[in-house]
């Protein structure tokens, strides 16, 4: 295993599937991205109990490194943001908040029946798999009933999180260069979209993406 | 070492704005782009493949196909961009101090696609694709008003979700080939994959290659992922479209190739990729009949021409037959070249014009009779007119539809590019006869056509293919089936 008694590793599968619940369910954005900051710190903190227990010095800088970049560089970068912009409200059109727990639990269900055909692997794996897979699932359900570009982003956020956990899981960590250049990607891709809303609110004077709707054809 | 002059020259232009500054260093910087990846062309396709760095760079006939396109195209647009966004600044739609960003983004974007044109790693070709888009974003909406920041979100956010599930697939691919090749970075490397392919365990590698192929089509713009795709090409600036369109396409189509290479070798069988490919193809060809059809926006209308492409080469890849795939292989070089060309053209059209609605520009041969003749060019070239180059492209890719037995698809097919003929024909002759409206521009000097020798290529290999080009696309060839 990776270092971690079975107990332990599903006590922090229990702590990442919720964190992601929840921010499924926040009333507010702020609180969804303390939400998803936690469970980056608990993603950040799987890695570094993983490289302390195989004695791999790199995986633990690149723990470190994982956890001061995005549980401390983006929820900064974000809540300026959101300062900014005054925004509170999820946007929720589509999808009551309620209603959308309901879904997100459905679609945890779904990620264990597709992740059967996979299971030749350890119980523990499995479960971490079908966590991975429950909150990739989790970001699509924000990217598309959610209307603030915020909540958009936590929802890339989160299937970020979900496809490292799915890679840690299956593989035990890909190619650490691999991994660097992926996790450079998501920090330089979080300060785009960044500078991208802040001209979005120049131009709409709020980050609600259903104003733009002029493209067409 | 060409990586390394993008990079540099990145950042380079932001010291300063100045036009002379720009130009020199942009020119400097053209200058070693093209020698050393000339040079590199030559060797890999002298020597069947070429390494660097201790095998950390590497190139095959693929990615020297893919290096010259990116080169070629880039030295062309590039050189077009200094008088295009100097007459933007003169017109007061930009500041000038933002050009040293627009040439910092437009290297960073060169940087990032050699980087996946130069790697032999599927998950560094993954971080490099996941770079071009976060390289072009700004570039997207590069204009700051409504529109280019929506059709900027819109790139960013679609292709950047699409990208993922590819890391997800290559993280599959990972998982079934590190009890073979071990925890290393060299397990992702291409050329020790196909030595494995075959004891790949199927039911990762197949959802592996599932995610990635439809991943990486969200970036190439295969239907019905393309939503982003004519938003982007209509609001960037018209050299970024032309970029966007004739290369950054290519790039991620070439991470695709790379995939279905290996999927050819292993127990899925060599048509499991293949369909699915095709199945694009045909859907991307058929949606966009309608789309260029029903057109009011110029750059709309060759963006919407870019997907059909995209689904041209889909079909040639997919069938797998030598003839089809050199066919494909060459057409690749050919739309690159074509729709630069034309992205460059209308570019300039619309500049001076000040609109994009193709029914507001009219009587372009009064007003500018240069630009009007590269336009006629244009127009028989992207449609597959013979006697230009992509009407043997096509006409090879078409054939191999018939030969395998696909006559019903072939018939489709034509009909679908005919249809898309007469809507260029008609939406052009609009544009080029009838009475000029608004205001009337001084009358062009013949310099202008200067600017049409990517047509000119593609003409002459219309009428003739050197035995080098015909030899190297063989090489492509051989990639690609792997020794078939």
């Amino acid at each position: 295993m990776i270092g971690i008694s079975e107990n332990g590793l599903n006590l922090v599968l229990i702590v990442l599937l919720t964190s992601g619940l929840l921010v499924v369910y926040s009333a507010r954005v702020k609180n969804a991205l303390s939400w998803w900051t936690l469970q980056t710190v608990f993603v950040s903190l799987l890695l570094i109990a993983e490289g302390y227990h195989n004695n791999a010095l790199e995986v633990m800088i690149f723990g470190v490194l994982l956890l001061i970049a995005k549980a401390g560089i983006i929820p900064i970068l974000l809540r300026r943001v959101l300062k900014e912009s005054n925004t509170e409200w999820v946007g929720e059109i589509y999808l009551k908040r309620a209603m959308s727990l309901i879904f997100a639990g459905g679609l945890s269900l779904m990620a264990y029946e597709v992740t059967q055909p996979l299971m030749a692997l350890h119980s523990g794996y499995r479960n971490g798999l079908a966590v991975a897979i429950a909150l990739i699932f989790y970001g699509l359900l924000l990217m598309m009933t959610r209307k603030v570009a915020i909540v958009q982003v936590l929802g890339i956020l989160l299937i970020d999180n979900g496809i490292f956990l799915a890679g840690f899981f299956l593989t035990q960590g890909m190619p650490l260069l691999v991994e660097l250049g992926a996790a450079f990607d998501i920090l330089v891709g979080i300060v785009i979209i960044g500078i991208l809303s802040k001209q979005m609110l120049e131009n709409y004077d709020s980050l609600n993406v259903d104003h733009m709707r002029s493209l067409k054809g | 070492m060409f990586i390394g002059v993008a990079v540099i020259a990145a950042v380079g232009m932001l010291f300063s704005a100045k036009e002379t500054y720009l130009r020199l260093l942009n020119s400097v910087a053209l200058v070693l782009l093209t020698l050393s990846g000339g040079w590199t062309i030559r060797q890999t396709l002298s020597q069947g493949s070429y390494s660097f760095g201790s095998g950390i760079l590497y190139w095959d006939a693929l990615s020297a196909l893919l290096l010259c396109v990116i080169i070629v195209i880039a030295v062309y647009v590039i050189l077009f961009s200094f008088g295009y966004m100097e007459e933007e600044v003169r017109e007061k739609k930009l500041p000038r101090t933002r050009l040293k960003w627009y040439y910092f983004w437009i290297w960073t974007f060169m940087a990032t696609m050699l980087l996946v044109v130069s790697t032999p790693n599927m998950g560094i070709i993954w971080v490099g694709i996941e770079g071009t888009t976060l390289a072009t974003t700004l570039l997207v909406g590069f204009y700051r008003n409504k529109p280019a920041i929506e059709a900027a979100w819109k790139y960013v956010i679609l292709c950047v979700v699409g990208i993922s599930f590819a890391l997800l697939g290559t993280m599959l691919l990972f998982a079934s080939v590190a009890p073979l090749l071990g925890q290393t970075l060299s397990a992702l490397d291409w050329r020790m994959l196909p030595k494995v392919a075959s004891q790949l365990d199927p039911t990762f590698f197949r959802l592996g290659v599932l995610f990635a192929v439809v991943g990486y089509g969200a970036k190439v713009g295969f239907a019905p992922m393309h939503a982003w795709l004519p938003d982007a090409h209509s609001q960037a600036p018209s050299p970024v479209s032309a970029l966007l369109s004739a290369v950054l396409l290519n790039c991620a189509l070439y991470a695709i190739l790379r995939w279905y290479s290996l999927a050819r070798l292993t127990t899925l069988g060599p048509d499991f990729v293949g369909t699915i490919l095709m199945c694009f193809g045909f859907l991307s060809l058929a949606l966009m009949t309608g789309f260029i059809l029903l057109q009011k926006d110029i750059k709309r209308l060759l963006a919407y021409s870019s997907v059909e492409h995209m689904g041209i080469l889909a079909i040639g890849f997919g069938l797998g037959t030598k003839e089809a795939v050199w066919g494909a292989s060459l057409h690749l070089l050919l739309h690159g070249l074509t729709k630069a060309n034309l992205f460059v053209i209308v570019g300039r059209l619309v500049q001076k014009t000040g609109t994009r609605q193709i029914s507001r520009i009219r009587g372009i041969f009064k007003v500018l009779p240069y630009t009007g003749i590269i336009m006629v060019l244009g127009l028989l070239s992207i449609t597959g007119t013979p006697p230009f180059g992509t009407f043997r492209s096509e006409i090879s890719i078409l054939s191999g539809l018939f030969k395998t037995d696909h006559p019903f698809l072939g018939f489709l097919s034509i009909l679908f590019l005919t249809v898309i003929f007469a809507g260029f024909l008609y939406h052009f002759l609009q544009m080029l006869y009838g009475k000029p409206s608004g205001r009337h521009q001084p009358r062009e000097s013949a310099s202008t056509l200067a600017l049409a020798i990517p047509l000119l290529v593609v003409l002459f290999l219309g009428l003739f293919i050197p035995q080098s080009l015909d030899q190297a696309l063989n090489q492509v060839v051989k990639v690609i089936l792997g020794g078939v």
